[in-house]
């Protein structure tokens, strides 16, 4: 074909700057401008103490978000997850309770065992081939069942006990509450791995474009499995987490935990197409959630009106992030 | 990759089979094993029992059919159904009248099908994020407007919806009749479900050829809503109260029957007589084991168990057919 | 013969600019009622964009569109169907999991009481069938059980229930066998006794010959020449037109490379066949040299390029590298045996839109890049300056490796992809459509770029179906017709018309193979023994 011109490389405008740039701080904006509105309108809101207790909050959707971000990032979907902190925090402290393994052992085991289901929810939708979406919600339902059997076995409720888990309840550093210290630390450990490691890079490479990722001689499969697994170690944690903050485990433990978890990773921006996403836009996120839930508390709004604000949450999230790109391809 | 030609004759005989005589050959195991552990389970009573049980199930299921087959998933109907059954105890109590308020209830089922069916369509925002917005949405409504009570529906019409016509037919066994005669006619003989197909095989091509795929794609949704509307009026009355927390995890089985009954998730076909197999095959299964005794953590744990199976088989069964036909399309002297 | 009166389609002065790319340059086009009209031209010629425009996908940049003698205005493809204009892609359109009549009425059901009238779909679809003389066609079969060539029909049928006054076909035989062909045939001459106007899109000169009346010459998006086609007209007058006397000359100047002159071959295959697409393909790779494998659509040598990379299934047959053979299941097993494939598709299996240039390119090799054994944290600086080398050596502009790749031209990407495999550094190389959509500039560049590598002693396949690229970039060119190698050029022997002539499966009982096994033996094997 006979060429006119040369193609030039796109330039950037102004206008595309600040879209850029609101892309990239556009969460962290809103946080702050909620945190201002809230603080202004009442008179609770900004202390040391609310501070602390909206970050003993947000700390267990944070974190089990951290796995969920990767999941959606490789365009799939975990619905377990909070059928999965049920599951391993009755598995660890049933083994304490019973004598069968010391605390720490007990966690560790109750963790390992939650990334189990990780794996097997990774082999049946990357070996089977079944539907993130069907094999996910199936073991949901199952691993809540299993979880509560083990409660079962044990009278249907399991004391927590152990110096770890008061520690992790009661104690601060340097005046920030242990959870959310093991929160950050955890995001900061999910960072260097996203974005500073091969396997990070081929995370986004398969969630952006898996046929490519193959071609290019990815082990898709292998990782997939993987993100699975690390997913359900997350929810392993929030298990560790949920002892900690519970004086019993009760069956109903965890459950709607799957939707805070995707309610943060969509508010952080991430698609759910896969393939574009920050982690630590997810912690922001669940921030956010956070500040709305714990605002509705103080006025005294009904915990329930607050769940039904969290789906519209969702919708209001979904909106944007689908008119941003529809903006960005025209 | 080197294939024999046995092994693809073999793998198309066995998907074959799978997916002809799977879900019966499931079905009946089930059933056998129930009946032996479990002398009440094969009585006319129970079987009674079975369909009115799961009577919301069933119609439930023939909407989500015309979602997964029309590759939209609908995660909300259990939510929607809880939030209806407040709406019209709500009516019901403020008004004194029960037909208004089961109208009112079947309307605002359809309205929350519209709202949702244009988010989607118009606003292209994915199924899943708005159906699960709604899963939670809604059931937070139906808590919050309540707190947490039950609204008791003190109406004869409760009344009328649990007798028994003849000692054996009751109203919601003829309404779920009367679902899946609505159904079949809408999904086999009209635009709205030549279209859920076409939108399910290929929406692009379909948008070429003139089909209004946005309004069509609504049009599902405002049926969908139509059906929980009923569903949520056979719930009510069963338990004569409107329950805030009622039917929770509907929609997980209302899927689960729809694929196992033989529907791919994959979209632009099976249709309803595959659906009446697979809430048959849910419904035996929920009675099979709440009659065994089984509560709570071990009925989920079966229970999910069970259905993990069940698409195991039936999943696995159509790919081998799928990819054995591949094969042989391309093979040299199949 | 032609009808006499006013052309029923006239279009001039046409001129469709895209960024970049003058697709179409004052092209004028007509066509008369009860004619078939060929357009004609090598691939990038502007054939397709020509007909998108008249289907109502594209609005011309500049001229006019006359139906009738009026001028008219088509917005849409809606508003072509109205104006009488059916267009049938050659990809095709139907939705495989509904029936034949549903496809053909798909949008346009009547309905009858609130229901769809299926017989009257059914027996309207059978009219629209026989009209086309295929009643043999079941119209309440599933359309996905029908094999390709009665899908091609229905689509046909379907274009014709519109009752169009002029009927596009895009390639409509690229996946046909002869007698089906034949077939399309007899049914376009009934066609054209209903005064329909049949425009026809092949790269098929026989069929040319044979069944059009006139054709129009396309070349670089210009009209060459409109003429009458007789049954007299030479096949080497339309390949003449298609030429011009212009072959561009911004490929290699030299002879060719020297072949390193090895114990094996670096690659080297035998009796590979895919399912029924392809059958008993024999041939060898040499290190330094530039193989250019070619021919029509669907005569297999995109299915050959991917079975090498072991992306394709159903494939039988020997691999051997450097004397060895191997086992290419997977794109793991092709990179490890130092090979690497370059799909036509960039946007679907090559690109990651959304993420930088640099990482598109290290993708491959990230395991280089592990600031040590143990832990596995990519050397950021150490990953950005390999990127950037090899981001210059294929001459990317770019402010900043960072870039993200959805900004980058047509042009730009591909040299990415490139840059991603010369960073992995493989011995094998292999190319399907190099330049595809791709400017003038960037195509030279990448030309000259698979020189220097040869020179380096790597061994490249490029397939292509642009005969000018395969001329003027190979050492060997190994044509493919219907599934099978059917004739093997040396650069020395090659020449447009012979390529042309080859694609067509104009046999000399030469078979490829020969030239082969007469002047290398493979240490150990026995060619003639082990040949199917």
């Amino acid at each position: 074909m006979a060429v006119i011109q040369q193609e030039q490389a796109l330039q950037a405008q102004p206008g595309e700057r600040i879209r850029e740039w609101l892309n990239q701080f556009g969460t962290v904006l809103v946080a702050l401008v909620l945190i201002a509105i809230f603080s202004l309108t009442t008179d609770h809101f900004f202390t040391l103490q609310n501070a602390q207790n909206i970050l003993r909050q947000i700390a267990i959707p944070a974190i089990v978000a951290i796995g969920m971000t990767m999941v959606i990032l490789i365009g799939g979907i975990d619905l377990s997850v909070g059928s999965v902190v049920l599951f391993s925090s009755a598995a660890m402290n049933s083994l304490i309770f019973n004598g069968v393994l010391p605390t720490g052992p007990a966690i560790v085991a109750g963790i390992l065992a939650a990334g189990l289901i990780g794996l097997i929810n990774g082999v049946l939708i990357e070996k089977v081939k079944i539907s993130p979406v069907i094999v996910t919600l199936g073991t949901m339902v199952a691993v809540r069942g299993l979880g509560q059997m083990i409660l079962w076995i044990n009278n249907s409720w399991l004391w927590v006990r152990g110096p770890i888990f008061s520690a992790i309840k009661a104690d601060t550093w340097l005046s920030l509450p242990i959870p959310a210290v093991i929160m950050v630390a955890l995001y900061v450990v999910a960072w260097v791995i996203l974005t500073q490691t091969p396997f990070g890079r081929r995370i986004y490479a398969i969630g952006g474009n898996q046929r490519a990722a193959e071609l290019c001689g990815v082990n898709t499969t292998r990782d997939k499995i993987l993100v699975y697994v690390l997913c359900s170690l997350g929810a392993g944690i929030g298990g560790l987490l949920m002892s900690a903050r519970l004086s019993a485990i009760s069956p109903g433990v965890g459950q709607g935990l799957e939707f805070d978890a995707i309610t943060a990773v969509i508010l952080g921006g991430t698609s759910l197409a896969g393939g574009k996403g920050r982690v630590e836009k997810t912690i922001i996120g669940a921030l956010i959630v956070g500040l709305i839930l714990n605002y509705m508390t103080i006025k005294g709004i009904s915990a329930h009106y607050q769940r039904a604000v969290t789906g519209f949450i969702i919708l209001g999230a979904a909106l944007l992030d689908q008119l941003s790109r529809a903006r960005s391809e025209s | 990759m080197i294939e024999s030609e046995t092994t693809l004759r073999r793998r198309t005989m066995i998907g074959r089979f799978v997916q002809n005589y799977g879900l019966g050959i499931m079905t009946v195991l089930m059933i056998a094993i129930f009946a032996v552990v479990n002398d009440n389970f094969l009585t006319v009573s129970n079987f009674q029992n079975v369909l009115e049980q799961n009577a919301a199930l069933a119609i439930v299921a023939v909407g989500v059919t015309f979602g997964i087959i029309s590759k939209a998933i609908d995660l909300s109907p259990g939510s929607v159904i809880a939030l209806v059954g407040v709406i019209i105890g709500l009516i019901f109590v403020g008004t004194g009248s029960i037909g208004v308020a089961l109208v009112g209830g079947v309307l605002s089922a359809m309205l929350i099908g519209l709202f949702n069916g244009t988010l989607i369509a118009k606003l292209g925002i994915n199924p899943v994020i708005v159906t699960l917005a709604a899963y939670i949405w809604a059931r937070g409504l139906a808590l919050a407007l309540t707190e947490k009570d039950s609204i008791v529906i003190r109406s004869p019409a409760v009344g009328f919806m649990n007798t028994r016509f003849f000692g054996i037919i009751s109203p919601p066994m003829i309404l779920i009749v009367l679902a899946y005669l609505l159904g079949f006619f809408v999904l086999y003989r009209t635009k709205l479900g030549r279209y859920t197909y076409a939108l399910g095989g290929d929406e692009h091509a379909a948008k070429q050829s003139g089909v209004p795929v946005d309004a069509y794609k609504i049009g599902i949704f405002l049926l969908s809503g139509f059906l929980v509307g009923i569903a949520a009026i056979i719930t009510i009355s069963r338990m004569g109260a409107a329950e805030p927390n009622a039917v929770f995890g509907l929609e997980l089985d209302a899927i689960a029957a729809v694929i196992i009954g033989g529907t791919s998730l994959s979209g632009g076909e099976g249709g309803l007589r595959q659906t009446i197999f697979g809430v048959l095959f849910l419904a035996i299964l929920n009675n099979g084991l709440s009659t065994m005794g089984l509560r709570d953590a071990s009925f989920y744990f079966f229970k999910g168990l069970v259905i993990l199976s069940a698409l195991f088989i039936e999943v696995t069964g159509r790919r081998m057919l799928r990819e054995a036909e591949a094969a042989a399309a391309s093979a040299p002297n199949i | 013969m032609a009808d006499v009166s006013p052309p029923i389609l006239e279009m001039r002065g046409i001129t469709k600019r895209f960024p970049g790319i003058l697709a179409l340059d004052d092209v004028a086009f007509s066509a008369n009622r009860g004619e078939i009209h060929s357009v004609i031209g090598q691939n990038g010629a502007g054939k397709s964009t020509l007909m998108k425009i008249l289907a109502g996908d594209y609005a011309p940049t500049r001229g006019e569109i006359l139906i009738d003698g009026k001028p008219v205005i088509i917005h849409n493809p809606r508003e072509a169907r109205q104006l009488g204009i059916s267009i049938v892609y050659q990809e095709l359109s139907l939705l495989g999991n509904l029936t034949v009549g549903e496809n053909i009425f798909l949008g346009r059901e009547p309905v009858r009481t609130l229901a769809i009238d299926d017989s009257h779909i059914v027996q309207n679809a059978r009219g629209v069938l026989a009209q086309l003389g295929v009643d043999y066609i079941d119209v309440t079969q599933r359309l996905a059980t029908l094999p390709l060539a009665q899908k091609q029909l229905v689509e046909i049928a379907k274009a014709l229930s519109y009752k169009p006054r002029i009927l596009i076909l895009d390639e409509p035989t690229a996946a046909l066998a002869p007698k089906e062909a034949d077939n399309l045939f007899k049914i376009l001459t009934r066609l054209k006794e209903q005064d329909i106007a049949i425009i026809y899109i092949t790269h098929r000169l026989k069929e040319i010959i044979e069944h059009c009346d006139r054709g129009t010459i396309l070349r670089n998006g210009r009209v060459v020449k409109t003429l009458n086609i007789e049954r007299s007209t030479s096949e080497d007058t339309l390949i003449e037109l298609m030429i011009g006397q212009e072959i561009e000359s911004f490929f290699r100047h030299e002879d060719g490379h020297e072949q390193v002159s090895d114990q094996h071959a670096l690659l080297r295959v035998e009796n590979l066949s895919i399912g029924q697409r392809v059958q008993d393909v024999t041939f060898e790779l040499r290190r330094g040299e530039v193989l250019g494998i070619t021919g029509l659509l669907g005569a297999g040598q995109n299915l050959l390029a991917r079975a090498l990379y072991g992306i394709q299934p159903h494939v039988t047959g020997v691999i051997l590298r450097d004397g060895k053979s191997i086992k290419i299941d997977s794109p793991q097993d092709a990179i490890m045996q130092g090979t690497c494939l370059l799909t036509e598709n960039r946007k679907e299996e090559g690109l990651f839109l959304d993420m930088t240039v640099k990482e598109n390119i290290t993708i491959p090799s990230l395991r280089r890049f592990a600031r040590s054994r143990l832990l596995p944290i990519l050397a950021n600086r150490r990953e950005r300056n390999a990127a950037q080398e090899f981001i210059s050596n294929v001459n990317i502009i770019l402010r900043s490796p960072d870039a993200v790749m959805r900004t980058l031209s047509g042009g730009n990407q591909q040299k990415a992809i490139l840059a991603r495999w010369l960073l992995r550094n493989l011995e094998v190389l292999i190319f399907i459509e190099p330049t595809r959509g791709i400017d003038v500039g960037a195509k030279a560049e990448i030309y000259r770029y698979l020189d220097k590598l040869a020179k380096e002693g790597r061994g490249i396949i490029v397939v292509s179906p642009d005969l000018t690229e395969i001329l003027g970039i190979s050492d060997r060119i190994l044509v493919m017709h219907e599934g099978r190698m059917v004739k093997e050029f040396s650069r020395r022997d090659a020449s447009e018309e012979r390529l042309l002539s080859a694609i067509q499966g104009a046999t000399n009982n030469h078979k490829v193979g020969e030239n082969i096994e007469n002047g290398r033996h493979s240490a150990g094997a026995s060619i003639t023994g082990s040949a199917g």
